[in-house]
């Protein structure tokens, strides 16, 4: 992550100091250079055929144990992002490693060995689970299909999930609707958790609840996290939660991401201009100290067709310059706490005015 | 809040009163068809002294131009005509349903291909069909079985293929998939379940057609063929203006059933549709 590697250049991301054992200093999860291209339908019978860059060349790691937030706003690619490392989409470049090995060259048995440990949980809570099935067997069908437990078994493991996420154990004979949102959601958990993986990709988990529950959620995510040292991918639009579950959080905009680092430090000193925005645009419950106006950008997002030269953000920057609309600004270091061999202190934004180059 | 998935479809297809009374008109008609050869006081081909007589003691319904029990004929009738509806549905619905959810889930070429030859088979006038199938095939009971389910299937086969889409992209199929399920495994154990209502409220609807359907070709003597009994074959006298006029007591018995018959399947039909989706208020 610490510098933006070329897309043709897929090799497996290698632990630093030779000192540590390589077990631990392997990250869980490496995004390299993945790209999501969409043929656009054109109107025109003969027009060549735009493309929407989705996911744009992004680079990221995740380490055991961690959760990495992804934000920014609607269509940034975010939700492709988790899509992409999920396996219901394949990437146009690009790839993903998990602990070292090709997810998308592997073979059958791998793959399927490899679905197991990549698990989603879903904004929707409803749509996610099978609503003409109990809450029994939507827990016990991935663990008999994929044989981790067999049928004596799974009944004392779907308590035992149930017990985790907080729910009474009559639960596992009723169907999805008797749920409320918050209920289903812890639901998904368990689903998602049956399989022990050792990442799961949250898309938007919270968005649609309100603000108490949202709270509970995540707090059980967390405590999960603690108990059995299980990844997050949080994706969301709003840096509220992800601030409050991330330990690192990138910022998307427009396909790439323009900022990373440790989530304190991206949200307490924020490099980006986007990001800034992003920050304002958090409520203050605070109504003396009103939201700084001018860190809300003006205009409109560019097309994901056409994308314009240079900084992608430059035509709703404050600070933009000429520079700006003419080169593209690459992930660059803007503070460190230090060297712990894999970037996880590292702060790094896309911008010119933030690196002092302007 | 421990009930099985049928005791609570039970429990929400009674609220549905007109759905319930149909339910039972149905069965009450479907067994005085089944038991037709038991209760039945003539045979139905058997030929009387009384000609065109109307209802009496010894004939409760009269009888027709040709001396036949018309209460006997409507019995044996009702079965032909059951037994079309049921057969006809039958496979028309597995049809639609195979075809239905291979160009859903396939998607692609395959799609394209299977909803083309719908949209030919949707388009094509089936009394022509049917005008040809007698020309070929000696017109009878097996005949309109057949015709009539080779002619019903597109709509079952859209209505699969339309409910296959809008569920391959529901959080649920999509999270089998990331588990590793195979698409046969998450066709027949995630999407079908929930496409089972509504090819379920549509048969229903698809079964009052046919029951319709055959009585109209019987009536214009493309279907049942005479000695065998059907309603629609028995609604052949009212051709005549003198039996339309004079002999009421020949079509208005028949008439009458094939209307209760049909409203009443597709009142079942309604109810089902509100009785089998769990997320109804109920």
């Amino acid at each position: 992550m610490t510098e933006k590697q070329e897309v043709k250049g897929q090799e497996p991301p290698e632990g630093k100091p030779a000192s540590q054992s390589k077990e631990k200093q392997q990250p869980l999860l490496s995004v390299r250079g993945l790209r999501r291209l969409y043929k656009e339908e054109s109107p025109k019978l003969f027009a060549r055929p735009g493309y929407v860059h989705a996911v744009d060349g992004i680079d990221f790691d995740i380490w055991p144990g961690e959760t990495f937030g992804l934000v920014g706003e609607s269509g940034c690619g975010k939700s492709t992002t988790g899509r992409l490392i999920a396996g219901i989409e394949e990437p146009t470049e690009g790839t993903v490693f998990y602990r070292g090995k090709d997810l998308y060259r592997m073979s059958r048995e791998e793959k399927k060995s490899i679905r197991t440990q990549i698990q989603m949980i879903f904004q929707d809570s409803y749509a996610s689970l099978n609503p003409r099935k109990r809450i029994y067997d939507i827990l016990s069908e991935p663990m008999l299909y994929h044989k981790i437990a067999d049928r004596e078994h799974v009944a004392a493991r779907i308590d035992e999930l149930l017990e985790m996420v907080g729910l009474p154990e009559n639960a596992k004979r009723r169907y999805p609707n008797e749920f409320s949102g918050g209920q289903r959601q812890r639901i998904a958990i368990a689903k998602a958790l049956s399989l022990n993986p050792s990442l799961i990709i949250c898309d938007e988990p919270v968005s649609a609840l309100d603000m108490s529950i949202q709270a509970q959620i995540l707090n059980l995510m967390k405590d999960l996290q603690d108990e059995l040292g299980v990844s997050y991918l949080f994706i969301a639009h709003g840096l509220g939660a992800v601030h409050y579950i991330s330990h690192r959080i990138s910022v998307m905009y427009l396909g790439k991401i323009v900022e990373t680092g440790p989530g304190r430090g991206v949200f307490s000193h924020p490099a980006h201009p986007y990001t800034k925005a992003l920050i304002s645009a958090v409520p203050i419950a605070d109504p003396s100290k009103p939201n700084d106006p001018n860190a809300i950008p003006s205009g409109e997002v560019p097309s994901a067709v056409n994308l314009p030269q240079g900084c992608r953000f430059a035509s709703r920057c404050p600070f933009a310059e000429d520079k700006c609309r003419q080169t593209e600004p690459e992930l660059k270091l803007i503070a460190s706490a230090g060297q712990d061999g894999k970037g996880l202190t590292e702060h790094l934004a896309a911008c010119f005015y933030a690196a002092g180059e302007l | 809040m421990e009930e099985s998935y049928l005791k609570s479809v039970i429990r929400r297809f009674r609220y549905h009163k007109a759905g319930v009374i149909s339910f039972w008109v149905v069965v009450v008609i479907a067994a005085l068809a089944i038991l037709a050869p038991v209760i039945a006081p003539y045979a139905p081909d058997a030929i009387n002294p009384e000609f065109s007589a109307a209802p009496s003691a010894a004939h409760w319904l009269g009888t027709d131009q040709i001396g036949r029990d018309v209460l006997s004929r409507l019995l044996y009738g009702t079965r032909t005509s059951l037994l079309v509806g049921v057969a006809a549905t039958l496979i028309s619905t597995v049809i639609g349903v195979l075809l239905g959810l291979l160009a859903g889930y396939v998607g692609g070429a395959v799609d394209q291909i299977i909803m083309r030859i719908t949209d030919m088979v949707m388009s094509f006038p089936y009394i022509l069909l049917i005008l040809v199938a007698s020309v070929i095939f000696k017109p009878g009971l097996n005949s309109i079985i057949l015709i009539l389910g080779f002619v019903d299937w597109p709509g079952v086969a859209r209505l699969v293929r339309g409910d296959v889409l809008s569920l391959k992209e529901r959080e649920f199929v999509q999270g089998s998939r990331i588990a590793g399920m195979t698409k046969s495994y998450i066709m027949f154990s995630d999407i079908l379940p929930n496409v089972m209502g509504d090819i379920l409220v549509f048969a229903t609807t698809v079964m009052a057609t046919s029951i319709l359907d055959e009585a109209a070709l019987s009536f214009l003597g493309l279907g049942i063929q005479p000695p065998m009994a059907s309603l629609g074959n028995m609604l052949n006298g009212a051709e005549s203006v003198t039996v339309l006029t004079t002999m009421p007591w020949l079509w208005v018995s028949p008439g009458l059933l094939i209307i209760v018959l049909v409203v009443s399947v597709n009142f079942v039909g309604d109810a089902l549709r509100d009785a089998l989706d769990p997320s109804s208020v109920r």
